[in-house]
């Protein structure tokens, strides 16, 4: 499944804070292949952020990477191994949540969208028009009138696109969202995700989208990743893992979600709260919250083992949770 | 109908400064609201940002004055100057787990403050009193010791919910009070809310932009649009036979876990809320209504009620079935 | 309902061993240098050698000695004596200069918070003025004005004009800072959950709203002493506030000066000591400062 096609693969990410302090991320590998979007999903506290933030060096400062490789894919030039500075603004891009503190409110525009092509040398001029031709492209009414307006004279969803358009000024081949409609109302958060959808198949974009919601991931990822409490505790197709999760967790989360469609049904609930970093329980860290944690659950911490086509799971239980064993 | 709470045609208008004119603009937070919410019902509203749900919530509890209309309590005007017994029926649980709690105190002082301040509890019973609030919102008594930032989202969330417990109301205004919390926090407040009106017969307002969690609590749905109430009904009715547009756009653009068949290439709805800055004459909803028509932007549109089910679009009337029940 | 409650639910224990938390190193030097300060003041007499007006006439512009440690100034003082003495004067005038302006201003502050439209525009504009003022020009024509007087309470004659000048200059910065934090905190949810519970307004303002208002200004107020003791230097410096002969920093470094070629240290030793307060307590305002924001 990592064959050539993978546009990144990191392996073996660890994320500390401070020195020998509390490990928040633990041993996280993912890929993402060509035209392909990865979902990860979990909840706050997950690492799900600062493992997409790792891959651009982004860590906030008393945080740092203790483990880890990560390899990008260039043209003509196979995988490499690179380290998080040297793809800034070559080849990755990254939208965030809130979009108002990513816009410099000092400039216009055009001028933030035609800013990454300005700095690479374009002239002004061919910049400017890029600048139209993308906020044209990411859906912005009236290019050339709002390309003189100010971010704080945007809707939310404007800005969103705005700052999607700057993304994708520098020809990134893969884009991290981390949370981007998150903060949107349902309306627009349909239309910023048909938009990356759209972007991913028409420029054969890689994504990784970090959410944690699990029907936003559901709805915009081919392929989902969960994770809890700094590991990714289960990875497949997106589909897949939502109608046969093979993690307790992903059940339950699955089954704590309100559905939309149906009569309505009382929400499951997942008793206890997940483990502060660094006071994590013995063995596998789920296990305090599990129904069907066994003995060896809590004895060792089990590793993410591939269970069939593009799955894994770290998971002792997987005859139990065949056996539909309801908890 | 007797009807526990009842808003009766509330307007909250606010005067805004505006730049390029002298005279100030009207914002029309909420414009020409009617609702009623019967005892032990409850009653989800639903709408994006700037559509008047939170400052209808401010008007239910009486923190926010209409300009107009009224608001009544058991078949009883209640005007802004509530007395203190009538806002202690009336009680509200906001949205951001930490604005929501003084950091300064710790839970049990919080809340014995307020039971002493209303006589609810003789002294002695004081601390059998705080025990069973804990137990009403499923927290350890130990949490009374606690300052709240010793606390998690959904630990400080249930305190909120003691807290408006804790003077005995008859009324809860939830505004977006799950919204912040992760997905297994938020199961358990929505389970809490829905066996709190179970058990002690409590009527909740339970105001969300999320509809799934609305489907899960609530009897009968409000859609808001631009501050005023696009259509009404029954849960089941609005969820599987909505009438207005605005509904039918919502349901369609919120993700859905199960339902992925056809994937939708074009938004349900372009467009964004507009400012309620804007006087518009027609039906609010009509510059990004794909069924508009002329007749939309002439008058706004009067309700065409169906059985309980009521919907503010000219074309509602075109698909009446029998009406149900 | 199921009121079991839940395996796994982490709970605060009531009483956690206490956590070193942000600022805590910053605050401890601040404290330890403040204290210092204060213990030589209290303490003057046992670790100084007789009166901080005795004269050694035999002895004048002595270098430092077994029997001088800093020597002697002009009029053969101990220099020693003379500094420890006038931290009594220098801190009891900065912090009552600063407390009284606090206290006074804050509660400016919390009134114009909380009071109607009317109310608050009276009291900010009157802080306006007080700021339009041209304070050091200012100061020292209050202070010439109200001339030394003879003492009140506890206080010796000079000190009092300049506690008062203080007090008139310093209320608009805690009016301020009040003003907005006020406003700030009084727009949380616990302050509207609060008033929905029906409390009464005295109990919301005194309870919720000022305990989570007043940080920023109690921040200040430790920057805030550190700067009158410079001003109160400065002004004695320049022969105003404090009577000349009083053993005070800015009187000493003024007669210092024009032995500044020979006798450095009766300068430098009260110029270091002015430093020194003022950087604990700004260390002190720091620590706190992070404390609240951790």
């Amino acid at each position: 499944m990592t064959g050539t096609e993978a546009v990144i693969e990191i392996a073996n990410l660890s994320i500390a804070a401070g020195q020998g302090g509390v490990t928040l991320v633990d041993d996280v590998s993912l890929h993402v292949d060509a035209g392909e979007c990865l979902g990860i999903v979990g909840e706050s506290g997950s690492g799900k952020s600062l493992t997409l933030r790792s891959v651009l060096g982004l860590l906030p400062p008393a945080l740092h990477q203790t483990r880890g490789t990560m390899r990008f894919q260039r043209e003509n030039e196979g995988l490499h191994s690179v380290g998080p500075r040297e793809l800034r603004g070559r080849g990755v891009s990254m939208i965030f949540q809130e979009p108002m503190s990513s816009l410099n409110p000092t400039m216009r525009i055009g001028d933030l969208v035609a800013a990454g092509q300005r700095a690479r040398g374009m002239s002004r001029r061919a910049a400017a028009g890029q600048a139209l031709r993308l906020l044209a492209e990411v859906g912005v009414p009236h290019p050339e009138q709002r390309a003189r307006a100010w971010p704080h004279q945007l809707s939310g969803g404007l800005r969103q696109r705005v700052m999607i358009a700057m993304a994708l000024s520098v020809e990134p081949t893969l884009l991290l969202c981390d949370e981007p409609t998150t903060a949107l109302d349902t309306t627009v958060q349909d239309q910023i995700l048909t938009l990356v959808e759209r972007l991913r198949i028409e420029r054969g974009l890689a994504l990784i989208f970090v959410s944690h919601d699990l029907s936003v991931i559901s709805r915009i990822a081919n392929r989902t990743a969960v994770m809890y409490a700094g590991r990714v505790i289960e990875q497949g197709p997106t589909h897949a893992l939502v109608d046969n999760p093979r993690h307790p967790y992903t059940r339950a989360l699955i089954e704590s979600m309100p559905q939309l469609h149906g009569p309505p049904t009382r929400l499951r609930t997942i008793s206890g709260s997940p483990p502060t970093a660094g006071r994590l329980p013995a063995g596998c860290r789920f296990a305090p919250r599990c129904p069907l944690a066994a003995d060896a659950c809590h004895e060792a911490d089990p590793p993410l083992l591939s269970i069939g086509p593009h799955r894994s799971t770290a998971c002792f239980r997987q005859t139990a949770l065949n056996a539909g064993e309801q908890p | 109908m007797n009807a526990l709470i009842e808003l009766d045609d509330i307007e909250v208008h606010f005067k805004v400064k505006n730049r390029r004119s002298v005279t100030p603009a009207t914002l029309r937070a909420v414009d020409g609201v009617s609702l009623a919410v019967e005892r032990s019902q409850c009653l989800g509203v639903v709408g994006e940002s700037g559509c008047g749900k939170s400052t209808l919530a401010g008007v239910l509890v009486g923190l926010t004055t209409p300009t107009a209309g009224q608001v009544r309590y058991d078949g009883q005007d209640i005007g802004p100057r509530r007395s203190k017994e009538l806002r202690r029926r009336i009680q509200m649980v906001f949205q951001d787990p930490v604005a929501s709690l003084n950091p300064r105190r710790r839970v049990r002082s919080v809340l014995a403050e307020l039971i002493d301040c209303h006589g609810l509890v003789p002294d002695t019973g004081m601390a059998s009193a705080l025990n069973s609030l804990m137990e009403m919102v499923n927290l350890p008594t130990r949490v009374l010791d606690a300052r709240p930032r010793e606390l998690s989202g959904g630990q400080r969330q249930r305190v909120a919910i003691a807290r408006a417990l804790a003077v005995q109301p008859d009324v809860l205004v939830a505004d977006e009070a799950v919204s912040a919390l992760d997905v297994s926090a938020q199961a358990t407040v929505v389970n809490l809310l829905a066996d709190l009106r179970a058990d002690l017969g409590l009527t909740i307002v339970f105001i969300s932009h999320d509809l799934g969690i609305i489907r899960t609590l609530c009897d009968r749905v409000a859609v808001m649009y631009a501050g005023r109430v696009a259509e009404e009904g029954p849960a089941d009715a609005i969820f599987a036979t909505p009438r207005h547009p605005y509904t039918r756009a919502l349901l369609k653009a919120a993700p859905d876990l199960r339902r992925r068949a056809a994937e939708p290439r074009v938004p349900a709805l372009e467009g964004e809320p507009s400012g309620a800055l804007d006087l518009i004459t027609g039906c609010p909803f009509q510059p990004r209504c794909p069924e508009a028509e002329a007749i939309c932007s002439a008058a706004p549109p009067p309700y065409v009620q169906h059985g309980s089910h009521r919907t503010a679009c000219v074309h509602a009337s075109d698909q009446l079935g029998p009406v149900p029940g | 309902m199921t009121a079991t409650l839940k395996a796994g639910e982490e709970v605060p224990r009531t009483r956690q061993p206490r956590r070193r938390r942000r600022g805590d190193g910053k605050l401890a030097v601040g404290a330890v240098i403040v204290g210092l300060f204060v213990l030589a003041a209290i303490f003057a007499p046992l670790i100084t050698s007789g009166h901080p007006a005795d004269q050694d006439l035999l002895n004048r512009l002595a270098p430092p000695s077994q029997a001088h440690i800093l020597g002697t100034d002009q009029l053969g003082r101990d220099e020693w004596t003379r500094l420890v003495h006038a931290i009594r004067i220098d801190l009891r005038v900065a912090a009552l200069g600063s407390l009284i302006p606090a206290i006074l201003g804050s509660l400016i502050g919390i009134v114009a918070g909380l009071g109607n439209h009317w109310l608050d525009a009276a009291i900010m504009r009157t802080s306006d003025i007080v700021v339009s003022l041209p304070l050091f020009v200012f100061f020292i024509a209050l202070v010439g004005l109200l001339g030394p007087g003879t003492g009140f309470l506890f206080l010796d004659p000079g000190e009092l004009p300049l506690i008062i000048g203080f007090t008139v200059i310093s209320w608009v910065v805690y009016a301020r800072l009040l003003r907005s934090e006020v406003r700030r905190v009084r727009s949380m949810d616990y302050v509207r959950a609060a008033r929905l519970g029906g409390l009464p307004r005295w109990r919301v303002i005194t309870w919720h709203i000022v305990p989570n208002a007043i940080g920023q200004s109690i921040v200040y107020f430790f920057v805030d002493v550190g700067l009158a003791v410079v001003a109160i230097s400065t002004l004695s410096f320049l022969g105003v506030g404090i009577p000349i002969g009083t053993p005070e920093w800015g009187s000493m470094i003024q007669a210092g000066r024009n032995v500044i070629q020979t006798n450095w240290w009766l300068i430098a030793a009260p110029g270091a000591a002015i430093a020194l307060i003022g950087m604990g307590l700004a260390l002190i305002g720091d620590g706190l400062d992070d404390r609240i924001k951790s």
